[in-house]
């Protein structure tokens, strides 16, 4: 229809549209907020210095043992591109268009890649089969609304597929090489695992089922090449998951993974997926997002349904027939090649759909029994976690179907290509309103902000004032761990988890996910009952020493499911004067004021232990004046993976490697006193027959001072895992040498 | 084998009845929601001293009385309205007692979490089995301890609204012939006068109606030939539009039907992809008349048509057997008249 010049050009004119996308939907401000905060996009460097690098992971809540080193290199190369880009705007809107040029561009490839004639007759068809993809509303309200780590795997599972794909067919490893390399680029990506599986899973059990399709000879050819595809790629991620998977078999109290497969995840997952199936296949079939859970729990997507969606259903159903017509022509307009990977995605579909949609009649209690395998809990948002899968596979299918009847019906192909914009084109038109949303419960506050100077200002003073081993206690306190940070010209809020900890590397307590489910009970009592004694005390233990106190939170944020409105009540200036003792600093304008608690904290305590945190996995302690067995504690979540280890007075620092190999002192003594705090019991007698004596001290009036390492280990699963990385990548490229060498050999 | 299934006593006598007593035994032994050596009494929201709808907050309390119809009464079952699901932490907790009406005492109290009324049609209180009950009245009470509007439970209005249960103890029945005989004549007519319960037996009784439906229907009249084959569509919708398409037995049952039917006529998978379309059109039109409920029962069986026609499909890429393909049995089903119109249309 049109020649490869002009669709170059659409192809180019489609990215800058994306690329300009984020401009026409956030109108020149910041889009940051939720749960991961999206700062990573405009701060990469601050991230990588506050948090990324480390296992012990602070984000505004207690310590836990959670790697997040999968951010790494995405946030290296991204530092790198922020030395270039000046403006955060850009950077953020960059980081927001990236993935879905990336889906674009290697979906393409994909679909290209599984037909087998005349590729070049059908690039008009990839191209639609990819913005039905990247644009679908699916993607719209469950990844780009939210835009989690997640969204990056619009981009990752093509990318991947397409490259498995192209091994399988040609055997060369350079493609190995390619993903791997794209593989570790985004491997903060790979490290969502419920949607990456929400994709995996309905591909596998597809395969399964079309076993009997395939020789004995060509099952082994694949095993082969999966092993070889996927055994590279899981180790070129050793840098995060080796860390990660021993997170899982962690039996510390304070492991994420251990909290998330939790037995209280457990028992609410068939309610949670009784409350939630109600919608049904209709929906996804036309490319929608459930019309029936957004009504259930009063989501924005309601109204766009009821304003929009509803009115033009008929053309939604495009894609729909579309499909059906496929199904009914495939067998004569594929070859037998195209035919197997089309049945191959089109049962792996009809799993996907299943898994997306849950409420398929008794269907539903077939997925309630799935819930007792192990892991499957991570599926209880089901209507999350397979979305993105789903649609992907569906695009697939929906391009197959395309080229068939592109072949079937040549005279007509404008008319199809016309059909097929008109109904991606309807899918464009409520873009803003799916991803733009008003905060969750609020009438008319949305996210997307400029932060304004004066907290920045603010920020600044408070690193000068506090020091780098304190937490804080963020006021108006809410039940999730969130700041409000109000835009300086109208009432929209950064109403995300709190980025003291980047800014500053300081972390503070804002809501009651901050806490374990015990402390955030305790601390609302104290709040409700106004018992100022015990929430002192309570603040102390946890070494809260100031409290950051934000007073200009628009009225809609504090009506919203943010704030509890009994505990928000009780946050008045009673409180603040009941828990606050000197003010430190207030911003220019009066809306951020910093006080330091009542009664004075430490990180370690008693009071003859001094110490320097060197970073959050580290610490140089020493106890002076030991004259008996005395405890030691350490206001840190409790974990295993804090040791004590000897630390000469000679030398300034150990390498934390060696640290792997040597005994720590005091194991055995090694307790919490409560959910929160670690506790050791330091005896100077086993001091001097267990450590060098260049650890330790005799003061002229017999006491004893212990120089120590207090270091938390796991860290030293990253270092390793790193390692593995590396190697892996060492041994992809000499293996593509040795390919070559012999190549070149044979040739001479 | 052959000769001893051909013998016509087997064939229409004692598979049949084997089958059907397999549906009773099934039904009465084999039920999740309700044990073999339970019956069970219904009451009315006639029982609640002061029967109100409204959410049962903090300190609130309801009560009620019911004269109990057995002895061993154990469970008291009632019936709450499916509310929305609250955090673990933000749960209410409900007290629950239970006492004969001129006791001083209570016989029992147990605080149970109101999380766990969520998705259950009705929540049982169970408590130490009475063994005297019959023919005495009870007196219960439940209060709420944390109620708030957000975790607060609240009763159905729907019937029935109380259900004791009286849980008969297994040594008991199975040592004691007369007893025995009693319990199992009571536990079926209490089975069989609940449509519920009588719902999910379908599923057992399923292995008849396939037998009955390959037997009866499909071999020994035309029902079977093809062009009666959209009789089960037909059914489907008369069963969705009435709700019942989703009961365990009778999904099943359509989804066999539709599998026989497919082998035995050896129609391509093309055909049921013409079902799922057909269910499909049924559904939006369903949507745009806004009847979303029927429109999602339509949409179940799209997928059901879609998941078989798979299934089909993948059968066929590995046979060499010939199928009757969807165009034939277009033209075997739609009658001459319209088809010569259509035919008509696409040669204009």
């Amino acid at each position: 229809m049109f020649n490869k010049n002009k669709y170059r050009i659409i192809y180019f004119l489609t990215i800058a549209v994306l690329i300009s996308l984020p401009y026409y939907i956030f109108e020149g401000k910041l889009f940051i907020g939720g749960d991961d905060t999206r700062l990573l996009y405009v701060y990469p460097w601050e991230w990588i210095n506050n948090i990324a690098f480390f296992s012990w992971f602070h984000f505004s809540a207690i310590g836990t043992n959670n790697p997040n080193q999968a951010l790494l290199p995405f946030l290296s190369i991204w530092s790198i591109l922020s030395f270039f880009i000046h403006s955060k705007v850009v950077l953020d809107y960059f980081s927001f268009s990236l993935p879905l040029i990336i889906g674009f561009i290697f979906f393409q490839k994909l679909i290209k890649e599984m037909i087998e004639v005349n590729k070049d007759e059908y690039r008009f068809t990839f191209y639609f089969g990819s913005l039905i993809y990247i644009l679908s509303p699916i993607i719209a309200i469950n990844q780009l609304s939210i835009f989690l780590y997640s969204a990056w795997l619009i981009g990752l599972l093509p990318i991947i597929t397409y490259y498995f794909i192209k091994y399988l067919k040609t055997n060369k490893f350079i493609f190995v090489l390619k993903n791997v390399l794209w593989c570790i680029f985004l491997s903060f990506a790979l490290s969502t695992i419920p949607w990456l599986l929400g994709f995996i899973l309905p591909i596998i059990i597809a395969l399964l089922s079309l076993f009997t399709l395939f020789s004995k000879k060509d099952h082994l050819y694949f095993l082969k090449q999966s092993t070889i595809f996927f055994g590279t790629t899981i180790l070129s991620q050793s840098f995060w998951l080796l860390s990660f998977i021993i997170n899982i078999f962690s039996s510390s109290r304070n492991s994420f993974i251990a909290n998330v497969l939790s037995s209280q995840t457990k028992d609410t997952f068939a309610p949670t997926v009784i409350a939630t199936a109600t919608g049904n296949i209709f929906y996804p079939l036309l490319n929608l997002f459930h019309r029936q859970i957004s009504f259930d729990f009063g989501w924005q997507l309601k109204n766009i349904f009821l304003t929009f969606y509803d009115n033009a259903i008929i053309v939604y159903t495009i894609p729909t027939f579309i499909l059906f017509i496929g199904l009914f022509n495939y067998k004569e307009w594929l070859n037998k090649h195209e035919r197997k990977y089309f049945l191959l995605f089109f049962t792996a579909f009809l799993f996907s759909l299943f898994f997306f949609t849950v409420n398929i009649g008794p269907l539903r209690e077939l997925f309630i029994v799935l819930g007792k395998l192990p892991g499957f809990v991570m599926f209880r948002n089901f209507y999350d976690k397979f979305a993105l899968g789903y649609i992907f596979i569906y695009a697939i299918i929906l391009s197959f179907v395309m080229i068939v009847l592109v072949r079937k019906y040549k005279n007509k192909t404008k008319t199809i290509y016309s059909l097929i914009i008109l109904s991606i084109m309807i899918n464009f038109i409520p873009i803003k309103q799916l991803i733009v949303r008003p905060i969750w419960t609020t009438n008319n506050t949305y996210a997307n902000i400029t932060i304004p100077d004066e907290y920045f200002t603010f920020i600044k003073n408070t690193k000068a004032n506090v020091p780098y081993s304190a937490n804080m206690l963020s006021l108006p306190f809410n039940i999730a761990g969130y700041t409000i940070i109000k835009d300086s010209k109208s009432d929209n809020t950064f109403a995300g988890r709190s980025p003291l900890q980047l800014f500053t590397g300081i972390n503070d307590f804002s809501g009651n996910l901050s806490f374990s489910a015990n402390d955030s009970e305790k601390f609302n009592q104290h709040i409700t009952q106004r018992n100022y004694i015990d929430l002192n005390n309570f603040l102390k233990a946890r070494n809260i020493g100031y409290v950051f106190i934000t007073k200009n939170i628009p009225d809609d944020i504090k009506k919203s499911y943010l704030f509890d409105p009994k505990i928000l009540h009780n946050q008045d200036q009673k409180l603040i004067d009941a828990i606050t003792g000197d003010k430190i600093t207030e911003s220019k304008n009066g809306n951020y004021i910093l006080y330091k608690t009542k009664h004075a904290t430490s990180l370690f305590y008693p009071k003859n232990v001094e110490f320097k945190k060197i970073n959050p996995v580290k610490y140089h302690i020493e106890i002076k004046g030991l004259t008996k067995k005395q405890n030691l504690y350490f206001a840190e979540s409790f974990s295993t993976g804090w040791n004590l280890y000897p630390r000469s007075y000679k030398n300034k620092d150990i390498n934390p490697l060696l640290l792997t190999w040597e005994r720590s002192i005091a194991k055995n003594t090694h307790t919490s006193t409560d959910v929160y705090t670690n506790k050791w019991v330091i005896d100077p007698e086993k001091v001097i027959k267990e450590i060098p004596s260049s650890s330790y001290r005799k003061n002229p009036d017999g006491t004893l001072n212990v120089s120590l390492t207090m270091y938390f280990k796991p860290q030293n699963n990253f270092y390793f895992g790193a390692l593995i990385t590396l190697i892996t990548l060492l041994f992809c490229m000499l293996w593509l040498y040795i390919i070559k060498f012999k190549k070149n050999e044979k040739i001479l | 084998m052959r000769k001893f299934y051909n013998n016509k006593w087997i064939k229409w006598f004692f598979i049949p009845i084997g089958l059907f007593l397999f549906w009773i035994f099934a039904s009465l032994t084999i039920n999740p929601s309700i044990n073999f050596s339970t019956l069970i009494q219904k009451d009315g929201k006639e029982h609640y001293f002061m029967f109100n709808d409204k959410l049962l907050l903090r300190n609130d309390t309801i009560s009620g009385q019911f004269k109990a119809s057995e002895d061993n009464l154990g469970i008291i079952s009632i019936r709450f309205i499916p509310q929305k699901q609250v955090d673990f932490d933000d749960e209410d907790s409900l007290v629950f007692r239970i006492k004969e009406k001129k006791a001083k005492e209570w016989h029992y109290q147990g605080t149970y979490s109101s999380g766990g009324i969520f998705g259950v049609p009705m929540f049982p209180f169970g408590f130490p089995t009475i063994s005297d009950s019959k023919n005495k009245t009870y007196i219960f009470s439940i209060t709420s301890q944390h109620g708030t509007r957000k975790n607060a439970v609240k009763l159905s209005r729907k019937e029935p609204a109380l259900i004791s249960m009286y849980v008969f103890p297994k040594n008991k029945l199975i040592s004691d012939k007369r007893l025995f005989v009693n319990f199992f004549y009571k536990k079926l007519i209490n089975y069989f006068s609940n449509l519920e319960l009588l719902a999910s037996s379908t599923v057992y009784l399923s292995p008849l109606l396939f037998y009955l439906f390959t037997h009866l229907l499909v071999r020994k009249t035309t029902l079977g030939k093809i062009h009666t084959i959209p009789i089960i569509p037909l059914l489907i919708v008369l069963a969705a539009s009435i709700n019942i398409d989703l009961i365990l037995g009778i999904f099943l049952s359509f989804i066999g039907f539709w599998i026989i039917t497919v082998i035995l006529n050896k129609i391509e998978s093309r055909v049921s992809f013409l079902f799922a379309l057909l269910f499909f059109c049924l559904s939006l039109i369903s949507v745009i008349l806004k009847s979303q409920q029927l429109g999602s029962r339509f949409s179940n069986w799209t997928f059901i048509f879609l998941a078989v026609g798979t299934v089909q499909t993948i059968y066929e890429s590995q046979s060499s057997k010939k199928f009757i393909s969807y165009r034939i049995f277009l033209k075997r089903v739609i009658p001459k008249k319209i088809l010569s119109k259509i035919s008509k249309y696409h040669q204009v």
